[in-house]
């Protein structure tokens, strides 16, 4: 389910709409905001953090957006953590857990000071409960964790789980927790329409206040049994652009932001900025152009050449990876020739740096002729037995994979592939997906810890066969041979073979699979380094600090004694407001006064 | 030589009639001030447009041109606008994005003319069901908010120049229409449409041949004060991310701008060229339409 779980998936049509109010937000965002200091007047520690996309749902069994599930991470508790260095299995709601001989059936003890945050007991029965029901009602966040097991609770403390198959992902139970107390009295029908609004947590924080579109405001919970985080309240706001979001946290307004643009994002890198602290971090996500290899047992209509593996091989050839990580990343990321398969990079595609898809356009040239696309007419355009080489290339409107559509076209034109390149907003990109109707599109995935959900994306089985149903696999490919390791992988206990399997997967992907993956891309963060410090990173050294895998982020963030400091910056925001209002304003100008001579004439 | 030849035709009559008024049309211009000075600007604007293959090599346009450039590089002997975020020169598109700008700018303009003109003099002219339900159509258009109307269309229709100019179009002629219907309306109870009615001239006939020509005047001075909306819808579009991402207009290096941050990087040679360009362009044709209006109404001199 990692199709949407951690991406921005938002809709390109409001959010351009409400890019038309560019000018009010900005304006209130340096009016209204001005007055927010870390330090609120009870004496609290505040912590506020800008973000670019607004809530989808607070409902686990809903919501996709990267936001909502840092709101989750947040507020309700998991059986086991992940460590924030290497995503090893740490206790949290269980203390100590043991296998069986045979491995299916893992048995957890939990601690026994556990309330929610309405005071409520929280016990093994949540536990039981969460996977009882996910499996029940088929909660999409939840069923590649718990499909394939049972739970019972011999007491309030003592937890036991069992697998029908052998699984590799336990003893990590990586899903959300919900409070039965809570969720036993609303029915599977009511349940997808629940707002979660009862703002019960079990997490550190819990949520106080929040007004859609403008911000969430949490402060810390009581309740909460695991490390207490410095911060008391949290409070996410939404801005419209990433460049207001920036000035704001140049002025001070804020103390952290994600999503910080490129360009500036360079500036703050170099330590240009005072006081502010930029963090680029990888945890695996990766942009791919998507072709249709049309799976025999799939529906769509890829063209034909698309189908021979050597012309999805000569498209990874044409490439310029390293150009579109400079000139599109701004050097934030790497070029990537596989999946990343796991938030985890150990879990990356081994291989040495420049013996697959280096940019060679004339390997790509070779290619396509032997294949049989030759240029006949001599239009530029290659073809064979009539048929064009001409593709159609559907675009992202919004997301960073978005701005390499100028730059793949040229490449694939160097090499007399045509394009037709059409923008969808990314609604649109996965219907189309889902009936398979593409030759090539833009996309990009953020995978989970545990490689098992972004590898089976790429079965036969998840191959669409019903527009009305869809499917993962967005190349429309299929491997007999890859299907046979992702089954082996998938009850391998053995750690070292798993990953010997998944390494082989890797091989097949990259040789014969329907992605020509661009890049893995980091996430651009910046953090006031006058009033905070100590950022841990998840995974170590490369990750970022927020919108992880975990809450650890905060948890660990600690304050700077004596720190103060507000910037200025507002002057470019005003600048920018003006320059709005002034070609707003003309616009106004000519169509009033065009209305105006209308008037005097009738 | 015959007394023929000396005769002039009625056809060559016509075209000496509008001869004259063209030239008479020039010589006002001529001592209109703002209207020449909007005249010259157009000029200079279509010369540029023109002369985009000789000032700036297509290929600089491509997105892998800026390779070996600098980002957002200020300017210099070798860029004269600088570099854009990609590091391709800046003045390379905006004189290619002047071709683009123009271009959807004068079709939008002339598709709402043409459906702004025709349901205008069709409304005006025939009473009864057809005319109260195009002003209906027409009324309609004048409430409907134009952007997000726009937005849509430029959605569902997808994004190069072409659609948006119809786009465009489609969403701009209502305006128009209200202003030749009351012209229609005051030109139809006319004495010489009337004698035309009454020699047995067809509806037709009496639009195309009586009225039109009555109301074309105020069609071109109309459409001139067309063309600058047009273009700036195209750039507000462009600038919303509706725009064609892969032509170079003014509104999309104002969006690309924008979007990179060059804005707060303080990369003036990035943004404030388009957003001059644009206002020039708006302020030459709406100069020279004002004038060519007051020119065709003389009611309106003095105003």
């Amino acid at each position: 389910m990692t199709y949407f779980s951690q991406f921005a998936v938002g809709g390109q049509m409001s959010k351009n709409l409400h890019k038309v109010l560019i000018t009010a937000v900005i304006g209130l965002a340096t009016l209204a905001v001005g007055t927010s200091t870390n330090v609120s007047a009870e004496g609290e520690l505040s912590f506020s953090v800008g973000i670019t996309q607004d809530i989808d749902s607070l409902n686990v069994t809903v919501g996709y957006l990267v936001i909502d599930y840092e709101i989750w991470n947040l507020t309700l508790p998991t059986l086991t953590s992940k460590a924030a260095s290497d995503f090893s299995i740490l206790p949290s709601m269980a203390e100590s857990w043991t296998s069986s001989e045979d491995g299916l059936t893992w048995t957890y003890k939990l601690r026994s000071d556990m309330k929610w945050s309405d005071g409520e007991p929280m016990t093994a029965d949540d536990v039981v409960y969460t996977i009882t029901r996910s499996v029940t009602d088929g909660w999409w966040n939840h069923t590649t964790v718990t499909g394939n097991l049972t739970a019972t609770a011999p007491d309030a403390q003592t937890l036991v789980v069992t697998s029908s198959v052998p699984d590799p992902k336990l003893p990590i139970l990586d899903v959300y927790i919900v409070p039965k107390h809570i969720y036993e009295k609303i029915s599977a029908e009511e349940l997808p329409n629940y707002l979660a609004d009862d703002n019960v947590s079990g997490g550190p924080f819990q949520i106080v206040e929040r007004k859609e579109g403008e911000f969430i405001r949490l402060v810390r919970n009581p309740n909460w049994f695991g490390k207490k985080p410095a911060i008391d309240q949290l409070i996410f706001r939404t801005y419209e652009t990433a460049e207001a979001q920036y000035n704001a946290l140049k002025a001070g307004d804020l103390d952290a932001i994600d999503d910080v643009p490129g360009k500036i994002f360079t500036a703050v890198a170099a330590g240009d900025v005072p006081n502010i602290i930029g963090i680029a971090g990888n945890q695996g996500s990766f942009s791919e152009l998507a072709m249709n290899s049309s799976c025999p047992t799939g529906i769509g209509d890829g063209h034909v050449a698309l189908k021979d593996p050597n012309v999805r091989r000569a498209i990874n050839w044409a490439i310029d990876r390293q150009l579109l990580v400079d000139k599109v990343l701004n050097g934030f990321g790497k070029p990537a020739v596989g999946i990343s398969a796991s938030a985890n990079p150990a879990f990356d595609y081994q291989v040495a740096a420049d013996d697959t898809y280096s940019y060679k356009p004339e390997k790509a040239n070779s290619l396509l002729d032997e294949a049989g696309w030759k240029d006949s007419n001599g239009d530029g355009v290659r073809d064979k037995d009539g048929v064009e080489l001409r593709l159609r290339y559907f675009d992202r409107s919004i997301g960073g994979a978005a701005d390499t559509t100028p730059f793949i076209t040229g490449f694939l034109k160097d090499v007399g592939i045509a394009t037709d390149v059409k923008t969808f907003d990314e609604d649109s990109l996965a219907s189309i997906q889902s009936k398979s109707e593409f030759d090539l599109y833009t996309w990009g995935w953020s995978p989970y810890a545990d490689p098992d959900n972004m590898l089976s994306d790429f079965i036969t089985a998840a191959v669409p066969t019903d527009p009305a149903v869809g499917g993962y696999n967005d190349g429309n490919w299929c491997n007999a041979e890859y299907d046979a390791l992702y089954a082996k992988q998938h009850v391998e206990l053995d750690p070292v073979k798993r990953a010997a399997l998944i390494q082989e997967m890797h091989k097949i992907f990259v040789n014969d699979g329907p992605y020509a993956v661009l890049y893995k891309y980091d996430n651009l963060q910046a953090f006031r380094s006058d009033r905070w410090q100590n950022f841990v990173r998840q995974p170590a050294e490369v990750g970022p600090v927020m919108f992880t895998q975990t809450s650890s982020g905060y948890l660990d963030l600690e304050p700077v004694s004596g720190g103060s400091g507000r910037g200025g910056g507002t002057n470019t925001v005003i600048i920018a407001v003006v320059a709005i209002v002034v070609i707003g304003g003309g616009l106004t100008l000519v169509r009033g006064r065009r209305k105006k001579s209308a008037d005097d004439r009738a | 030589m015959s007394i023929e030849a000396v005769q002039v035709s009625p056809r060559q009559m016509t075209w000496l009639r509008r001869r004259r008024a063209l030239l008479r049309v020039w010589r006002e211009l001529r001592h209109d001030r703002s209207g020449f000075t909007g005249l010259l600007l157009l000029v200079f604007f279509g010369v540029v447009a023109a002369a985009a293959p000789l000032i700036a090599d297509r290929s600089e346009l491509l997105a892998a041109a800026g390779r070996n450039n600098p980002d957002l590089a200020a300017p210099s002997a070798k860029f004269l606008l600088g570099t854009d975020d990609i590091g391709r020169s800046v003045l390379s598109q905006l004189v290619w994005g002047s071709r683009v700008s123009l271009f959807i700018g004068l079709l939008a303009t002339v598709v709402a003319v043409v459906i702004g003109s025709t349901v205008g003099l069709i409304s005006g002219y025939v009473k009864g069901r057809v005319g109260s339900l195009l002003l209906a159509i027409d009324d309609f258009f004048l409430v409907v908010p134009f952007l997000p109307l726009a937005i849509v269309l430029a959605v569902i229709l997808g994004r190069s120049p072409v659609t948006l100019a119809l786009v465009i179009g489609f969403t701009s002629w209502a305006g128009s229409a209200r202003l030749v219907r009351a012209q229609v309306l005051s030109l139809s109870e006319r004495g010489y449409v009337e004698r035309a009615r009454a020699l047995g001239a067809n509806s037709r006939h009496v639009i195309l041949r009586h009225v039109l020509p009555g109301v074309a005047p105020l069609i071109i001075a109309n459409a001139t004060l067309i063309v600058p909306g047009a273009i700036l819808t195209e750039s507000t579009l462009s600038f919303l991310g509706f725009g064609d991402r892969l032509s170079p207009s003014w509104g999309k290096l104002l969006d690309g701008a924008q979007s990179s941050g060059s804005i707060t990087l303080n990369a003036w040679w990035y943004y404030l060229p388009p957003g001059i360009c644009i206002i020039t362009v708006v302020l030459a044709f709406t100069l020279f339409g004002r004038a060519l209006e007051r020119i065709f109404d003389p009611r309106l001199a003095g105003r």
